[in-house]
């Protein structure tokens, strides 16, 4: 059997749908607010209907899809990680969260040579360190570590 | 315009501006030398980590960074045959073959001077240039920036890329989320579902970012090269360093550097374009242009040339008009309004001192390749492909957050930048064109301002908006492009698919 159902016309479905979602917002505006928006989103979904055509044409003639993702669970782990170093450095600090996420980003991703994994995020570290509190003395989360170890004094 | 050179000049002699033009072209060479790093990506992480220096400091490490890289390129480029940018393909052509023959050093010493020639003739032609260009733009009213802005997010969108559509669409969801947010002329909140991080809009940084680095690191990741290249992989030679007779490589230089202003200035094209419209260009020339491929100097100095001489020229559309030619400026543009600068004809009036001072950094960033790209640096900047991506992938994660925190303390846009991240990320896989999407982002508030004012004018007679020979002649060039990929079906209808 022939597939219809290809990387594109999920695509072109989605803009679709979510052209006709974006417009249900932007009919609730006023009309000078709505105007521009509401022009655009006419546009989007015009676009949108036409890719979908031509990509339901085109899936009868099209190769196969090669893979969406070239390796899943490595991919899934990477934005895993990165969403939980977003969640915990302003809390820990940025120092310190850095300086364990690099080594365990690149063990999680396949490195195995974990010395200088921790050496190359100590470099990092100390080096990020340097230049934005000591040189451009950017405002940074206060680093959890040397608030506990100083008593506050941070 | 002569005063404030003068006075750009002077400013430019501060010790941190003179440090950030260094620092910036170091590291744009080595983002360059990555293969995998690219300018726009060097530039999407740069930008917010700039945010709270001076103008011209941020500017100048801009500057180097774009020049620098373009360089840095060449490095694996001519060393292993893997072009570290876009814009460095043209240069594998002759330059691992220069290496294969025991040349590599004088490969790389022509790649470093074509470089430096090509950026500085290209940031004198921006100098020249752009000044009389936005004179006359000083004539422009709303209907006229309606059709510059529309005129620009047409022939970004329907020219990069291969696909029409899709660049279309790309750009009208840029221009879709340039207005969500806070409507200035009646304070109604649009698309901001009750979240007050989303009145003041979607920050650009936030979108550039995410768009630009974080689907590349998410990429690094999958691949998860385990080591970098191996130093002894890395045959620079020792006995090569003989002069390079560059008297031969003049004529060329001219040639390329007039390809890549031309192509520089149009909209849509870029450094890989310039680079191998010289290319060709200095083959079909030469007097022996079977000896192209195999190791010819000139290959090497016509690609160098012609994608560094592209990097001002395309800013020449972006400081004028407001209407940048291609991705990186588009970059460039968001560098600029962080530091608070409205690209366009009001640019050089309002903020002459630092508009000059950043097209002379332009200038002495290619001057600077000359002393920073040296063989004994390009020894070092070569080590750079020792470092392994797995180890890359977190370090660009963790600067991209620090930038974006730095900017405004937000964790809201810490994870919007994640989510325009992973939606870059699918539409790179569904071979959607992200370029488009910036400029929209850029251009929205451009397009929807000065549409509405013309509607304003005109009491809302849409007429307005071709009222004059200037309007009437941009909606044409509109017209006109959205026309292009039409042309070309039916051409190919014509003469059979090229392959």
């Amino acid at each position: 059997m022939q597939k219809l159902v290809n990387r594109d016309v999920i695509g072109a479905g989605v803009l679709v749908l979510f052209s006709i979602a974006a417009w249900r917002q932007a009919a609730a505006l006023p009309s000078q607010a709505g105007m521009f928006p509401r022009l655009i989103i006419a546009l989007l979904l015009g676009f949108s209907l036409i890719y979908l055509l031509r990509s339901l044409w085109q899936a009868r003639s099209v190769a196969q899809d090669t893979p969406f993702f070239s390796n899943l669970l490595r991919f899934s782990l990477a934005l895993m990680l990165t969403v939980i170093y977003v969640l915990i450095f302003p809390r820990i600090g940025f120092f310190t969260t850095t300086f364990i996420f690099i080594p365990v980003f690149a063990f999680t991703i396949g490195a195995r040579r974990m010395k200088s994994a921790f050496l190359a995020s100590a470099v990092f570290t100390l080096g990020a360190w340097f230049i934005f509190v000591v040189l451009l003395d950017r405002r940074l989360p206060p680093e959890w570590i040397v608030t506990a170890l100083t008593g506050g004094a941070n | 315009m002569i005063a404030d050179i003068l006075g750009a000049a002077v400013a430019l002699m501060a010790v941190d501006i003179i440090l950030a033009m260094v620092l910036g072209t170091l590291v744009g060479i080595i983002v360059g030398a990555l293969p995998g790093l690219t300018t726009t990506i060097g530039l999407a992480i740069l930008i917010p980590l700039s945010f709270g220096l001076s103008p011209l400091v941020a500017l100048g490490l801009m500057a180097g960074l774009y020049n620098g890289s373009m360089y840095g390129g060449a490095i694996p480029a001519v060393l292993l045959n893997i072009p570290g940018t876009p814009a460095a393909i043209a240069t594998t052509f002759d330059g691992h073959p220069m290496t294969q023959q025991g040349n590599a050093a004088s490969a790389l010493r022509i790649a470093c001077v074509s470089s430096a020639m090509g950026g500085f003739i290209s940031a004198l032609a921006l100098l020249l240039l752009a000044p009389p260009l936005s004179l006359v733009t000083l004539a422009f009213g709303p209907p006229e920036y309606f059709w510059i802005a529309a005129f620009g997010l047409v022939s970004i969108a329907v020219l990069i890329g291969g696909d029409p559509i899709k660049g279309i669409l790309s750009a009208l969801l840029g221009l879709l989320i340039s207005s969500v947010g806070m409507d200035t002329v009646t304070g109604r909140n649009r698309f901001s579902f009750g979240n007050l991080e989303l009145v003041d809009g979607v920050s650009i940084v936030v979108v550039l970012i995410g768009l630009f680095a974080l689907p590349r690191v998410l990429q690094m990741a999958e691949d998860a090269t385990l080591t970098g290249v191996r130093v002894a992989d890395l045959k620079i030679g020792k006995g090569d360093g003989k002069p390079v007779a560059f008297g031969p490589l003049i004529p060329t230089w001219i040639r390329s550097s007039v390809i890549g202003v031309m192509v520089g200035i149009l909209p849509g094209a870029g450094g890989n374009i310039a680079a191998f419209l010289s290319y060709n260009e200095a083959k079909r020339s030469d007097r022996e242009p079977d000896s192209f491929g195999k190791g010819n100097p000139k290959g090497v100095a016509a690609a160098e040339t012609g994608n560094s001489s592209d990097n001002a020229a395309s800013l020449i559309p972006t400081l004028t008009l407001g209407v940048p030619g291609n991705a990186i400026a588009a970059l460039i543009m968001g560098g600029l309004l962080v530091h608070g600068m409205q690209p366009g004809p009001s640019l050089f009036r309002d903020n002459g001192e630092i508009v000059y001072g950043f097209v002379l950094q332009m200038m002495i960033t290619s001057v600077l390749l000359f002393a920073l790209g040296g063989m004994v640096a390009t020894r070092l900047f070569a080590q750079v492909l020792c470092v392994p991506q797995v180890m890359l992938a977190p370090m660009i994660v963790a600067l991209m957050c620090l930038g974006l925190y730095t900017v405004n303390n937000s964790q809201f846009e810490l994870f919007m930048m994640i989510g325009f991240g992973v939606f870059g990320y699918v539409l790179t896989k569904i071979n959607f064109p992200l370029p488009p999407m910036i400029l929209g982002v850029i251009l929205g508030g451009m397009a929807e301002q000065n549409l509405r004012t013309a509607l304003l004018i005109s009491r809302g007679d849409w007429w307005h908006l071709l009222a004059s020979p200037i309007s009437k002649g941009l909606a044409a060039l509109v017209v006109l492009v959205l026309l292009i990929p039409l042309y070309r079906l039916i051409r190919s209808r014509h003469t059979g698919p090229a392959l």
